[in-house]
């Protein structure tokens, strides 16, 4: 079922000269194919989508919020579909992509609402009787959305919802590795907006990405993904002075309190670390195990990550699956490798899976340092590292030696620990007992080299608003302090 | 609305109640089920009877009546509670079509020599729903908003209605109750607030001291 997509600049499909494969990671075959867009598709695209932002400003906020809701039930109908080209090109199994689907949808909602319930302020004037004082919240204009493989729908939601409803229009630039479900929800669910107020310009990072961020009409990059490309937008960008939400990653630390129930947090833990084979930004990458307990909780996790069936997303009965692409293994494959030269165990997995795709066999991992490369960089793979402590004050020290800030999670009911570990951690989100549960009203993002955007919640829909003060004198005469003195 | 009343500042009367009545004059009366139909028909015999009243009242206590509805036929709703518009001219203060509700398509016209005079008008009025200011200077439009006591203010807007994310109500006796309707006052009235003061204290003994906490 392969099959040749082109991409979508305002209203019209657009081919390029050269093409990008896309793979089913599960099978290493081809499942269709995208044009290798570069300066001269974004240039279209951003043309459009300036073209089309003045009327698109101008469309009541009630009017773009129905335009939503209408692209959320046009995405319900086409759900099925959906989820079967996201399994397939992305990997991860399917009642993981359901959710996904599912939370990219409503996300729609929840910005319609958000957008059309958006106030400025009235603010006291300095002379009452004859002025008035503006605060308004105003669109910057055209978007840059670049979007990870991840979670393709999701992330690319959580930045095209609140950039619309806001009155922007927008240009995205996809992973190249799920740009076919991309371009399948936004052509088929947003294909009602006015031409170019929703574009989407396939392609390499090097390419497509760099011309979008060089892009002068551009006036706001909104990247979920690396810091090494986090950083190359930042310098990129600086010289225009764009509007920059950067969402570049973790290293999430897990960290069970010596009060905590042990069979529970092993199930926890499974769940935090292993989603989507660990391939999520707020993975549990670290974790803090009390000395006495390391022993009984390593043995209990083992026995159950063990146990995990790794298969094809849309199979029945899959627990895990594939790495989204076989460079991101040999990384996840580097890392475990450094710790066991450097006297770290393994305990199950620790190696690629024995068939075809790029699956890499769920792994834990004990006797590791703080200083091995596995618990100091971004895995994003199905590796669990256990880490020993005997002072809880020391490991929230632990905990932000990373630099990175995304999240954090403890597991434990003591509500004198719990208020120590949320006011000590550095981390945009701290999850207390249920790890990576995500709230729309909670704003998203991280501190430190995550970069300090947020994603979802009024935060989320302000990301695209800019701030403008008005100040509005009625009266035309002349001012006893102007020249002369 | 409480009154349908205009407030004719200065000279503008002599060019606005010829407007209105042109305009009265080409609005088409009739069933509501009929597209064509601008203004339908009054909710009851009684009450098309009540309104009526009020026009030969009108005019009875000084008022000039420049339109008068009370004839109008509707050709093929011969029996239907009809009343076309129908326009007062130099009303005061003091007349019964200023003072109660009409509640019709009867529109009274008050003439005052300032826009002053025109703000200590309206807030003498016992109600205070909703009201309206058309001009073009945004200072008169400011002094208006800012001394006008009614809860709803209308710049160039006709029927000030807000959104949703504002509340519906008025001020005076137009308002029985603490909260306006519709929007934020509305979840106001249906929620009720709870403040709850946590302390996770680090020491395992009780507190010593027994007064109020404060942000000391």
């Amino acid at each position: 079922m392969s099959q040749s997509r082109p991409m979508f600049i305002g209203g019209e499909h657009v081919t390029a000269t050269d093409w990008i494969d896309s793979f089913d990671p599960a099978t290493e075959q081809i499942i269709g194919r995208v044009p290798a867009g570069g300066p001269g598709e974004v240039d279209r695209a951003v043309a459009a989508a300036r073209e089309a932002f003045d009327g698109w400003r101008y469309t009541a906020a009630n009017d773009r919020a129905e335009l939503l809701h209408e692209a959320y039930a046009k995405s319900i109908a086409h759900h099925a579909d959906l989820v079967e080209l996201l399994t397939r090109e992305q990997g991860k199994p399917r009642p993981e992509q359901e959710e996904e689907a599912e939370w990219a949808l409503t996300s729609l909602r929840y910005y319609a609402e958000l957008g059309r319930n958006g106030l400025g302020r009235v603010i006291p004037s300095a002379e009452p009787r004859t002025q008035l004082n503006l605060v308004l919240k105003e669109p910057y204009g055209v978007v840059g959305a670049i979007v990870p493989w991840n979670y393709p729908l999701l992330l690319l939601s959580w930045k095209l919802a609140p950039a619309l409803a806001a009155g922007n229009t927008v240009v995205i630039k996809p992973s190249e590795l799920t740009s076919l479900v991309t371009l399948e929800w936004i052509e088929r669910c947003f294909d009602h907006f006015p031409p170019g107020v929703v574009n989407v310009v396939t392609g390499y990072g090097a390419d497509a990405g760099e011309a979008l961020v060089r892009h002068p009409d551009v006036r706001v990059i909104a990247m979920t993904g690396s810091v090494a490309t986090g950083q190359r937008i930042a310098s990129v960008a600086a010289p225009m002075m764009k509007h920059l939400h950067l969402e570049l990653g973790g290293k999430d630390a897990f960290v069970v309190a010596p009060d905590a129930d042990l069979d529970a947090a092993v199930d926890a833990l499974a769940y935090a670390a292993l989603l989507n084979s660990g391939q999520v930004c707020t993975s549990s990458e670290r974790v803090f195990v009390p000395q006495r307990m390391r022993d009984d909780f390593a043995e209990a996790l083992t026995a159950k990550v063990s146990g995990l069936r790794l298969g094809h997303g849309l199979d029945e009965g899959t627990d895990l699956g594939p790495i989204a692409d076989d460079r991101f293994r040999d990384k996840i494959d580097a890392h475990v490798r450094d710790a066991v030269d450097r006297g770290a165990r393994v305990t199950t997995g620790g190696r690629r899976a024995e068939r075809a795709g790029w699956f890499y066999e769920p792994t834990v991992l004990v006797d590791v340092d703080d200083d091995m490369v596995i618990m100091t960089e971004e895995t994003f793979g199905p590796t669990i590292p256990i880490a020993a402590y005997d002072d809880f004050g020391a490991v929230i020290d632990r905990v932000n030696a990373s630099e990175m800030g995304l999240g954090a999670t403890l597991r434990s009911s003591d509500p004198l620990l719990i208020k120590r570990f949320y006011e000590g951690v550095k981390a945009g989100t701290v999850w207390i007992n249920d790890p990576l549960t995500d709230n729309y009203a909670g704003p998203f993002g991280g501190m430190k080299m995550t970069g300090g955007g947020r994603e979802l919640g009024p935060e989320g829909l302000e990301t695209f608003l800019e701030t403008k003060h008005v100040h509005w004198d009625f009266d035309q005469s002349g001012k006893d302090w102007w020249l002369p003195y | 609305m409480a009154i349908s009343a205009v407030v004719a500042v200065g000279d503008v009367g002599d060019r606005l109640v010829p407007a209105i009545a042109k305009r009265m004059a080409e609005l088409t009366v009739g069933p509501g089920t009929d597209p064509a139909s601008e203004m339908g028909p009054l909710v009851t015999r009684e009450h098309r009877d009540r309104v009526a009243g009020y026009v030969g009242t009108g005019g009875e206590e000084g008022a000039e009546v420049v339109v008068d509805g009370r004839d109008l036929v509707v050709d093929g709703a011969e029996e239907g509670f009809w009343l076309g518009p129908c326009l007062l001219d130099r009303v005061t203060p003091d007349m019964t079509v200023y003072r109660d509700e009409i509640f019709g398509p009867v529109l009274s016209v008050v003439r005052v020599d300032s826009h002053a005079e025109a703000i200590a008008l309206v807030n003498a009025n016992p109600y205070g729903n909703g009201t309206a200011v058309f001009t073009a200077s945004g200072a008169a439009a400011r002094r208006y908003q800012h001394e006008i006591e009614v809860g709803m203010v209308g710049i160039n807007v006709p029927i000030p209605v807000p959104m949703a994310y504002y509340s519906f109500g008025g001020w005076k006796d137009s308002l029985f109750g603490d909260t306006h309707v519709h929007g934020p006052e509305g979840v106001h009235f249906y929620t009720r607030g709870k403040v709850v003061t946590a302390r996770w204290p680090e020491s395992q003994q009780p507190p010593t001291s027994l007064h109020f906490p404060t942000s000391e």
